[in-house]
């Protein structure tokens, strides 16, 4: 049988869940990209479209609503190739199908899923900290959601476990680094932990295996001295919802006749997936791709070239705040208190500022979001 | 009525959810369609074409092209108090 999560963007799952929780009993459609891997399906929330008042219909308990609204979903599905998501509430912990909503899902998932056939489409009951529901693809149940816990970087109320040791230890964590850089961290994991679970793939990114490996982490953290790569790693991220953590950190000497120290900047970048993209923070723009390029052609780069120092006790205090950071990504420790793009370092001050931007939606964050393999 | 129906000379045939019906006229209003293919009168009528499937009020009338695709769907509703019950 096919197992199914969702991973939903925080600021979805916000207007989602504001919604669907509201004192009328409310539903809509969260138009899906998706990870397909055998047996295991992962919905990525794309578009949040709740049933508009128009389209409701006088029921005599709980709600109903008029075909159309179903058959524009569809016609936005097909165009844009997405799967849906049928999304309401139950309070409690462990959500069932009532029998109005049986009858639904038992007509209605069989026709999106006849009518969109090359995606999965689902029928889902939230509750507080569990959804239950069933997935459809050409017109067949493919899988039953029972007690499944929604996953995700953003969910505001995420189960307990997850804050503790058995959530961490769960957790899964990409570490994309140059040169055999992997190895080095793999051996240090280990002698951590004997517990880790480590995979090295001496692949580049971005090879079918580094991409299938890669779409199933909790967090990937960039390591990378490449505009490019840093771009495809943004790309990637926002289409499988995944939170990136990006960091660098240079001494750039001064031009005097007897070069000193003139700054050391070092960067924590975090891409959220309801947040900047590396693109929308500035960190990689054309310009930069196109001058790393030197007039070669894409995906024509030679070694990178390291012309400036590292001084590895200051990249240990950029690696710190990073490590920090993640930790903060899974657990959530901080709430609200997280700043949304990370943190800027400076090597000569020692001083460590909140980088907060505002979310302006570049190309990358509204085409690629929650595409996932589409 | 007799100016708004065109009779045709054999049946025509559209498909309404996936089964062939015959006509005897090409122009019928969509609640005629649902009523020759037995499809009950609070389901909703589309003409099937895939990311712009298009909408029929009953009373709206059609000029039906052979083996043209339509479907039909029922008002959808979720309920959480059943589960009380």
């Amino acid at each position: 049988m096919t197992t199914a999560d969702l991973r939903i963007p925080r600021d979805l799952y916000t207007a989602l869940k504001t919604h669907v929780t509201q004192a009328q009993e409310s539903a809509g459609y969260l138009l899906c990209g998706m990870i397909e891997d055998g047996e295991r399906v992962v919905l990525l929330g794309r578009e949040w479209w709740p049933v508009r008042p128009r389209y409701r219909l006088i029921s005599s308990h709980g709600m109903a609503w008029h075909p159309n609204f179903d058959v524009a979903m569809l016609n936005r599905a097909q165009n844009e190739k997405l799967g849906c998501v049928l999304v309401h509430h139950h309070s409690g912990g462990s959500p069932q199908l009532s029998p109005t909503d049986r009858e639904t899902c038992e007509s209605l998932l069989p026709f999106l899923s006849s009518e969109a056939p090359d995606r999965p489409h689902a029928f889902v009951v939230m509750g507080d900290r569990a959804a239950a529901g069933r997935v459809y693809r050409a017109g067949q149940l493919v899988a039953s959601l029972g007690d499944t816990a929604v996953v995700g970087s953003a969910i505001d109320r995420w189960p307990p476990a997850t804050l503790g040791l058995t959530g961490l230890r769960a957790s899964r964590v990409g570490v994309v680094s140059n040169c055999g850089g992997g190895f080095l961290t793999a051996q240090l994991v280990r002698s951590v932990s004997e517990a880790a679970c480590v995979t090295v793939l001496a692949e580049n990114f971005p090879s079918r295996e580094a991409l299938r490996a890669l779409r199933e982490c909790d967090v990937i953290v960039a390591c990378l001295d490449r505009f490019q790569a840093r771009d495809d790693l943004n790309r990637f991220c926002k289409r499988y919802l995944i939170p990136l953590i990006d960091l660098g950190i240079e001494v750039a000497l001064s031009h005097d006749s007897v070069p000193m120290t003139a700054s050391i900047p070092g960067r924590i970048s975090k891409v959220q997936p309801d947040g900047p993209c590396l693109r929308c923070q500035g960190v990689v723009d054309d310009a930069r791709l196109e001058h790393e390029r030197g007039g070669r052609a894409l995906g024509q780069l030679e070694n990178p070239r390291l012309p400036d120092p590292a001084i590895i006790t200051l990249n240990g205090v950029v690696v710190s705040i990073a490590t920090t950071e993640v930790l903060q990504v899974l657990t959530g420790f901080a709430g609200g208190e997280s700043p949304n793009c990370g943190w800027i370092y400076d090597g000569v001050t020692g001083v460590v500022e909140r980088v907060e931007k505002r979310f302006r939606g570049c190309s990358v964050c509204v085409k690629e979001r929650g595409v996932g393999d589409a | 009525m007799a100016d708004s129906v065109a009779t045709t000379a054999r049946p025509l045939e559209v498909f309404v959810n996936d089964r062939r019906v015959p006509f005897p006229t090409r122009r019928v209003n969509a609640a005629q369609i649902k009523a020759t293919a037995g499809i009950r009168s609070d389901h909703s009528l589309y003409l099937r074409r895939p990311g712009g499937n298009e909408p029929f009020r009953d009373s709206e009338t059609l000029w039906l092209e052979p083996d043209a695709h339509f479907f039909t769907r029922p008002p959808s509703g979720i309920s959480c108090l059943d589960d009380h019950r």
